[in-house]
């Protein structure tokens, strides 16, 4: 697949690691784009337009509900995927991200490669 | 005897008809009045109390079919039997259909008109228990529902509590914005369900604030962007937590509480009278508390200085309308109330 029509991915965290493993699992299918924090998120999505988000729900700066909350209240980016990536798996913050804030899926860390692949390969639009 | 209090009225154009069923019903215990005519008829029962009524089918003027349909609808614990000569039957059966309990045909067996009288007035008094009954239901009924609301609105203030009492600025806020929110609305003229909308609206509007960081909710100091976006997100979780025990107005309201009238407020779909006058209240009510209360950053702002930063807003961020009825609410708690000179 050329670089031109490979589909780009934006993984938001404030943790390098968690990054750096995301981009290692998808860079062989999709071009991964990166953001530390909420709000280089937004402007990240505004420009690039990937075709999904997988973000981290706690960072600093902008926390990931608040960032998912823009992208989904701006007519521009709503309709792209947001996945929802966090470390404590509660009840509340499923209902808060999904239900509440319009993330499309809710995943708790630490996931597999094969988990992420899946998620993904679910909600992007035409998946092959 | 019961019968004794019980009332007839019999109502015939011909004098010997009239004089032979009250002798007869007089006789077995009832008091009876008489009238010859429908018009009379009327003017009896407007004056009296009248248990049961003997109605001619044929008289001269207003008939007996045509004046049932009122006797039936004004005096709804009053019982009518038609009188009927025997070729008119099937009349009879169409105005017991309009109402009337029972029918006697002329020429009349007398111990016949008496046990259809006993009989009605017997139904007439089910009739009246079971409606006492029913009465007594709902009564009960309006009580638990009231019981229930009461319940409810505490459990909602309860919840209002707790999260006041995290946040040593806010304690007390929400039954204020509460109370503000509802005079505006009176001053506006609204609807007693909108007023109670209100209410709750005012009582639940900061619940969202669960989800906010208590960090950037508490910071001394100005707010980056991002920690304002992140506060304002309250609303809308707001909305979503109250969805299930609220109506969809007062989520709407919740909803868009920090909407800006022009429509320039963050993330804003909506604008001018599209924002729920709910909204477009509370924004008001909200802004003033929250001025005139102390926070983290500054120390609460003077009545006065806060009256003149809505007036400032009116147009951006303010309904015009709404801001002036809440100016005029203001003005008149100010001035003590005069006799008018």
């Amino acid at each position: 697949m050329d670089d031109m029509n490979r589909k780009k991915v934006l993984i938001v965290d404030d943790e390098p690691g968690i990054r750096q493993l995301v981009s290692k699992i998808l860079s062989r299918d999709y071009t991964v784009i990166e953001a530390r924090d909420g709000e280089e998120a937004i402007n990240a999505v505004r420009s690039q337009k990937p075709c999904i988000v997988i973000m981290d729900m706690m960072m600093p700066k902008m926390d990931g509900l608040t960032a998912c909350y823009a992208i989904k209240k701006d007519p521009a980016t709503k309709s792209i995927p947001v996945v929802m990536l966090t470390a404590i798996d509660q009840e509340l913050n499923k209902k808060l991200s999904t239900t509440v804030m319009g993330a499309n899926k809710y995943m708790t860390k630490p996931f597999s490669a094969q988990e992420l692949m899946e998620t993904i390969r679910q909600l992007l639009p035409n998946h092959e | 005897m019961e019968n004794h209090k019980k009332r007839i009225l019999i109502v015939d154009d011909e004098a010997t008809i009239r004089r032979l069923l009250s002798q007869k019903l007089s006789r077995v215990g009832y008091s009876c009045e008489e009238a010859s005519s429908a018009e009379q008829a009327l003017t009896i029962l407007g004056n009296n109390q009248i248990e049961l009524v003997i109605l001619d089918v044929n008289m001269p003027g207003r008939s007996g079919i045509e004046v049932l349909p009122e006797i039936k609808s004004n005096y709804r614990d009053t019982v009518v039997i038609m009188a009927t000569a025997v070729a008119e039957t099937s009349i009879a059966v169409e105005c017991m259909k309009q109402g009337a309990e029972d029918y006697i045909c002329k020429p009349f067996n007398l111990d016949d008109v008496a046990m259809s009288v006993e009989r009605t007035l017997e139904k007439r008094k089910l009739q009246l228990q079971i409606r006492e009954y029913q009465h007594s239901l709902e009564e009960k009924v309006g009580e638990q529902t009231d019981e229930i609301r009461k319940l409810f609105l505490s459990a909602i203030e309860s919840l209002v509590f707790a999260l006041e009492a995290k946040d040593k600025y806010t304690g007390g806020h929400s039954r204020r914005v509460a109370e503000i929110a509802v005079a505006i609305g009176g001053k506006l003229g609204l609807s007693k369900d909108e007023i109670a909308d209100l209410r709750w609206a005012g009582l639940l509007h900061d619940v969202g604030k669960i989800a906010v960081d208590q960090m950037i909710q508490n910071k001394q100091g100005r707010l980056t962007p991002g920690e304002y976006e992140h506060i304002m997100i309250h609303a809308h979780v707001g909305a979503g937590i109250v969805k299930p025990v609220v109506n969809d107005r007062v989520v709407e309201i919740i909803e868009h509480h920090h909407d800006h009238y022009s429509g320039g407020g963050l993330h804003q779909t909506v604008a001018h009278e599209q924002i729920p006058l709910g909204a477009r209240i509370l924004t008001v009510a909200d802004s003033y508390d929250a001025m005139t209360s102390d926070r983290p950053y500054r120390s609460a702002m003077p009545k006065e200085a806060a009256f003149s930063e809505i007036e400032r807003c009116i147009g951006t961020q303010f309904d015009p309308l709404v801001a002036r009825a809440f100016l005029n609410v203001k003005a008149s708690e100010r001035v003590p109330a005069k006799s008018e000179s």
